[in-house]
């Protein structure tokens, strides 16, 4: 068991060292999110001022802008253009073999280098979260069964969004490419997961369908955990819900690969 | 010179349509993330247009125009320009940037235009005709001098967009390998997918000069929503030259760097 | 067009880092620089119509040089002149009149037939249609890929593919070629119909080649000279078949006796020179005066019933040079 561990930890500690290799990477996340923020500080101070709002759907101006800016690094943390692209080249190109013919499963494989790939962004954005706690106390994570809540999310939403990411690349064991499927799922998700507007804001009737979906998870959840939006009933039933999603998820995602790699295999390329 | 230039692209667009031709899939797949893309941002905007009316001079109308001008900016970027600026990355990663500096071709003329995304013209025509009916229905008539005035401005602000993208992709020369370059612009050029009405105060005038995202598509939308402003346009026209002067600027220093640093 | 490289260097910056996680941590801070000699002090003259070989082991400067030759990189010191041209200024009369193949990398277009390539090229150097034609036809013939040129590069084999990439740069008939490793990972026909082609197109245009290559028998077939480098030093300038003399001067002879010769006479023979005796076959690795003087006392002696010389391998030959070129360059 620790030697599996141990394993797959040195896929990790790899994906460390070729993350810090590029050190633009890290100034272009810190610009991302900040940015993606000024759009829309810009754009809800022009809302509120213009219909003299004091609160929006219970959200005071200044709460908005922080659950909006959670939202951006959770969303970012989640999403992998680079990981996925990756797997799908890996596959067309048969270089997936190399991986078959190792004592490895591809499932934790690439699990371990799409959290490599993004582990220099947690360090950074885990900074610039920090920095937000001591500027603005009492927004976000006020008490310390927040953050003992808000990671396992966090972990969940990561492994949830994988999940997701895995099955569709499956796919291009019959496709052969499926790019465009993972960029129009990385577009969409960009406004349904709420990374730039809070889910609640959204219509009644999608907001309805979203909340039976995973996609709750991937940013709605962990943010409105850290900023104190949810009873611990409310905690407790997402986290089983959640839990749900992400077995069905795993199981999904096993029986579509095995399935692939057979039909892969046989008439493979 | 200029026919020959006009010839060699005209190369470029046949071989680009070979290869298309080759891998329908993607065709519609490029054509299938367009309609994503169009999609999420007509949602965006409607969440927003549920808690306020209008956003600075732009009514909801007006901003549904802007959109469909910016999903055409988009699509003529796109066609010419969007397959390449960011293989240079990998070109210079690879070293493949040597085949294109040996032809006696201007270099950043190969660069920029050698793979025509062929598909973006199926959404060039929906959209152009979306354009104008939309017009139609917000002015109640055509008014051409404003749709000729237009091309000319949207034209230019395809040379910015143009201009932006690429000099963030020569970034590569400095930092050797910029693989990030694609998401630092899609951070940048989010300023320009929004309506230059958001912006406030010496931002605002920021985004009118030396980080011209307001000049991408609210300068031509504006043309079309409001008329034609002189003074807009000529600002815009004068970005138009400086920023293309700086493109080529960055590109002769960049080559230059990556002359010295290649093995 | 005759190219002059006088006094010619080049270096760069690379940094360097430590293995291990720590040391991926601090040179994400900061940055270790050191400079890299790639070459020192290069002379060279290539006349036109020559072809050259440049000689060298793994990241001893050949690429380099060709890169500098063609104008991809500018000298760090001294200079190349081409005609009238300076290189890295690519202007672009000069590349209308060289051309440059990578075994490693291709300028084809992946997806779509070497055919549609071959029209983009036509358009960028701008040839005639007439002339475009010709050459085109007499490039598909002599490298024998008329089948080949409307089907997607994707589907080429290696060799079929370097063919295409050598058409492609042969189009706009250019005075020099540079080939950087032409035949790398080719099977030996292909290898042998590069060379062959080589040879043509230099006796049928004049046209300049310089060669570098892994495979030291494409320089044996194709260049009468080599210029040797050693970590980024000229250490040989001059014929092939002296330089292998200089290094191996030895020759191979199997001498085979009839069935009913006299041991006596060889023993004899056997005390001036050392040779193997093997039943009836005589073999001898000897310096080529050593090996006449034994072949006329053979000869005089016992009738052969067949003889053979034979080269040593020149793979052989260079690999023992590379590895003490001191002890062979004077």
């Amino acid at each position: 068991m620790i030697s599996i561990a141990i394993k797959y930890i040195s896929v990790l500690r790899m994906n460390w060292i070729q993350a810090l290799e590029y050190r633009a990477n890290a100034l272009v996340g810190v610009i991302a999110i900040m940015s993606g923020l000024f759009i829309e500080y810009q754009i809800w101070s022009l809302i509120f001022k213009a219909k003299g709002y004091e609160t929006v759907k219970n959200f005071e101006f200044n709460e908005l802008i922080v659950f909006i800016f959670l939202s951006i690094i959770i969303g970012q943390l989640k999403s992998s253009w680079h990981s996925s692209g990756e797997m799908i080249r890996a596959i067309r190109t048969g270089e997936i073999n190399k991986y078959l013919i190792r004592p490895v499963s591809y499932f934790w494989y690439h699990f371990m280098m799409f959290i490599g790939f993004n582990s220099l962004y947690y360090i950074v954005y885990t900074l610039i979260l920090i920095g937000f706690v001591f500027i603005f106390p009492g927004m976000i994570f006020n008490s310390f069964s927040t953050v003992l809540y808000f990671l396992p999310a966090l972990f969940i939403s990561i492994y949830i969004s994988y999940c997701i990411y895995f099955i569709m690349i499956c796919f291009a064991f019959w496709f052969g490419e499926v790019r465009s499927l993972v960029v129009s799922y990385n577009l969409a998700m960009l406004i349904l997961s709420g990374q730039y507007i809070p889910i609640r804001f959204f219509p009644e009737n999608i907001l309805n369908i979203i909340n039976w979906t995973p996609i709750r998870y991937l940013v709605d959840f962990p943010v409105s955990i850290a900023t104190s939006l949810l009873t611990k009933q409310e905690i407790y039933n997402g986290f089983v819900l959640a839990i749900f999603w992400c077995l069905v998820l795993s199981i999904v995602g096993s029986f579509i690969y095995k399935l692939g790699i057979r039909d892969y295999e046989a008439y493979g390329s | 010179m200029v026919l020959r230039y006009i010839n060699l692209w005209t190369a470029f667009f046949k071989n680009s349509l070979t290869r298309d031709m080759e891998f329908k899939m993607n065709f519609i797949g490029d054509l299938f993330i367009d309609t994503i893309f169009y999609g999420s941002m007509y949602f965006f905007w409607s969440i927003i247009f549920s808690y306020v009316d209008v956003l600075g001079d732009f009514n909801q109308q007006a901003v549904i125009i802007f959109l469909i001008v910016m999903y055409l900016t988009d699509t003529v970027f796109v066609f010419f320009f969007g397959s390449n600026t960011f293989t240079l990355n990998t070109m210079v990663v690879k070293g493949e940037l040597d085949f294109v500096l040996i032809k006696p071709v201007n270099s950043q003329f190969f660069l920029s235009l050698r793979y025509v995304s062929s598909y973006a013209i199926v959404s060039f025509v929906i959209l152009f005709f979306l354009l104008l009916k939309l017009l139609y229905d917000y002015h109640g008539q055509f008014y051409f001098m404003d749709l000729i005035i237009f091309i000319i401005s949207f034209t230019m602000g395809i040379l910015i967009f143009y201009c932006i993208e690429f000099i963030i992709s020569c970034l590569v020369f400095w930092y050797r390998n910029f693989s990030v370059g694609g998401w630092l612009s899609s951070e940048m050029t989010k300023y320009s997918r929004r309506p230059d009405s958001i912006y406030k105060g010496k931002f605002r005038r920021i985004v009118f000069s030396v980080f011209p995202m307001a000049m991408i598509t609210s300068v031509p939308a504006r043309t079309l929503i409001f008329g034609p402003d002189i003074y807009l346009l000529s600002t815009q026209f004068l970005v138009t030259i400086v920023f293309l002067c700086l493109t080529r600027l960055i590109w002769i220093r960049g080559v230059k760097l990556y002359e010295s640093a290649s093995s | 067009m005759d190219i002059k490289i006088q006094n010619l260097s080049k270096s760069y910056k690379i940094f360097k880092r430590n293995p291990g996680l720590k040391a991926a941590i601090k040179s994400f801070i900061k940055r270790d620089y050191f400079l890299f000699h790639a070459l020192k002090n290069i002379n060279l003259k290539i006349s036109e119509g020559e072809i050259l070989g440049i000689l060298g082991e793994n990241g001893a400067g050949k690429t380099t040089l060709i890169k500098l030759i063609i104008g991809l990189l500018h000298p760090t010191n001294g200079s190349i002149l081409v005609d009238k041209y300076k290189p890295w200024e690519r202007n672009h009369d000069y590349l209308k009149k060289v051309s440059v193949v990578m075994g490693q990398k291709n300028q084809l277009w992946w997806d779509i037939p070497a055919s549609e390539s071959f029209l983009l090229n036509k358009h960028i150097y701008k040839i005639d249609d007439k002339k475009y034609k010709l050459i085109l036809d007499e490039l598909i013939e002599l490298l024998d890929v008329k089948d080949k040129i409307d089907i997607q590069v994707r589907r080429l084999s290696l060799g079929e593919r370097m063919k295409m990439e050598i058409i492609a740069s042969l189009l706009h008939s250019p005075s020099i070629v540079l080939l950087d490793e032409p035949t790398l990972g080719l099977d030996v026909i292909s290898q042998s119909k590069i060379r062959e082609f080589v040879k043509f197109h230099n006796e049928q245009y004049n046209t300049t080649f310089v060669i570098t290559s892994h495979y030291t028998k494409d320089i044996q077939e194709m260049c009468k000279r080599v210029f040797v480098l050693n970590k980024g030093e000229k250490i040989y300038d001059g014929d092939f078949k002296e330089l292998i003399n200089n290094i191996n001067p030895k020759r191979k002879l199997i001498y085979e006796l009839p069935k009913n010769f006299d041991i006596n006479l060889i023993a004899k023979i056997s005390k001036s020179f050392t040779f193997e005796l093997n039943e009836n076959i005589i073999t001898a690795e000897l310096p080529e005066d050593n090996l006449q003087g034994l072949l006329v006392e053979l000869l005089d002696t016992t009738p052969p019933a067949s003889l053979l010389f034979e080269d040593l391998p020149v793979e052989e030959t260079m690999r023992s040079f590379f590895e003490n070129p001191n002890k062979y360059i004077k």
